[in-house]
Order: C-alpha cells, then structure tokens, then sequence
C-alpha cells in the first residue's frame, strides 16, 4: 500500500529535488556576479527532468559499493544524478571577463522559487486528500 | 541537501562583499596617510580585492573566496606643496592614489551585492521553511 503512496510523490519529489538543484545554481551565479572570469551556468529543466524520470536511465546511473566483506550491509542506491550545466550567452561583455546578467538572475531565482513552491502546494493537496480519505 | 547549500554560497559571497566594503573604508580612512619604511616616508598606495570562485567539491558551481589583496597599480599623484616638509626640491609632494570616487562607486556595488546575497538567503530560507512544513 504504501508503494502507491512512494508513487504518487514521486514525480513531485524529483522535480522538487530538480528545483532545489537549480537555485543552487543560480544562487552560486548571484554570489559570483562580481568574480572576475566567472561564467554564468544554468542547465535545461526539461532535459535533466526527462533523463530523471528515464527510468532506464536511473537503473544504469546505480553506482554501487565495493563490499570485501560478508557482513558489509547493501548500500541504497540515493537519489544521485548528475547534471549538465551549459553556459549562458549573453550580450553584456565586462570587462573582467564576467557573464553574469544580475536581470536575467534575479528574474529566473524568482521564478524558479515559485515554481518550487508551487510543486510543493501540489504535493500538500495531496496529502490533504490522503488524510481526508484517512480519517473519513 | 541542495537548498542548505545555498546559505554556504550566498554566505561566502557576502563575507567577501563585506570584506572589500572594510578595504574601501581602510582606503579612504587612510587617503591623507604615510607610511614611514626603511627611514623613508611614503604615500599610502590603495588596496584593492581580489575575488575568485571556491568551487564546492566535484563541482562546477560555489562561493567566493578572496583570492588575495593587491596594490592598486595606478599612479600616484603629485601635488605642488612647497610648505609640506615631504616636498622634493622643486616643492612638489607625491600623494596617495586612493581615488574616492572610484572607491565611493565600488562601495555601492559591493553593498549592493551583499544586499542581492541576502535577498538569496531569505527565498532559500522561505522554501526549507515551506517545505518543512509541507503538513501543516
């Protein structure tokens, strides 16, 4: 029973993981807008969350550990993926070398933070509906 | 967990934006200042902040860290000021290259950026919070 329930938050724990990922990243850009030579990252949500949900994929991804004795317990395979980052272009050349867009930054922080709140009002209904049905 | 990266990150950033904010204040404390070395009295020559980007380990994103402080290489000034008793026998005196105006305009930036920082902080911190709160 409780399978079902690991399924049903499923999709919305990768993506939220995903999100998390993403305003790490676009918080290291904000810290580094003043580094010079530092070059602005970000990676493509769709593709990163396809290759998540690739269910194939995450069985190929298992890195498991190395056990030299019979007593070592099985290591759980945690949620690890890795991501490809791309550079972000832009038309703003400073002089130091740095292409961090501080507009482009905040907007896409912003933006990132409600769409991670907003998987998380997803997943709030439907433990809200869980606990309805629970306690009839 | 990536969203407690963010406070390391967007903390680094701001040590290093307050640390050039104290190298600012030294500079233009210290505008009118000499250093006496060697039996000899010289002008106080500007500090100037080095910022570098302090990868989290096995990644390609993180903080900042100071790379170092350096002398600021531009030239000094000389100021025609026979009275002084530094003056040189054709009574100019040699000054300090501390710019203000310069130094006033990174003030700004830096304190901008360590506002930018804090600004990251408080959408890091309302997320962990909503999350943690996910069943309330």
């Amino acid at each position: 029973m409780f399978d079902k329930i690991n399924e049903i938050f499923d999709f919305n724990q990768k993506a939220l993981n995903l999100y998390a990922k993403r305003q790490e990243i676009l918080s290291a850009n904000i810290a580094n807008a003043d580094t010079p030579g530092y070059k602005s990252i970000d990676i493509n949500f769709k593709n990163e969350l396809t290759k998540m949900l690739d269910k194939k994929n995450v069985k190929n991804s298992n890195i498991l550990l190395k056990k030299t004795s019979p007593y070592h317990l099985n290591a759980k395979s945690k949620n690890l993926f890795l991501l490809k980052t791309i550079p972000i272009t832009t038309n703003q050349i400073k002089q130091d070398g740095n292409t961090v867009n501080m507009d482009r930054e905040r907007i896409e922080f912003i933006n990132n933070s409600l769409k991670y709140q907003s998987s998380l009002v997803f997943m709030k209904n439907e433990i809200k509906n869980m606990m309805y049905v629970l306690k009839g | 967990m990536s969203l407690i990266n963010i406070f390391n990150i967007a903390g680094s950033a701001m040590t290093a934006q307050s640390q050039k904010i104290n190298v600012i204040a030294n500079n233009l404390a210290n505008i009118d200042s000499t250093i006496y070395k060697n039996g000899k009295f010289y002008p106080y020559i500007a500090k100037k902040v080095i910022f570098e980007l302090d990868s989290l380990k096995n990644s390609k994103i993180g903080g900042v860290k100071i790379s170092g402080i350096i002398d600021d290489p531009s030239p000094m000034k000389m100021i025609y000021d026979p009275n002084n008793p530094m003056a040189d026998k054709k009574g100019y005196v040699l000054t300090s290259n501390v710019n203000p105006i310069t130094e006033i305009v990174d003030n700004i930036s830096a304190a901008r950026s360590y506002q930018a920082n804090i600004e990251v902080l408080k959408t890091a911190k309302n997320m962990i919070i909503k999350t943690l709160t996910i069943t309330e």
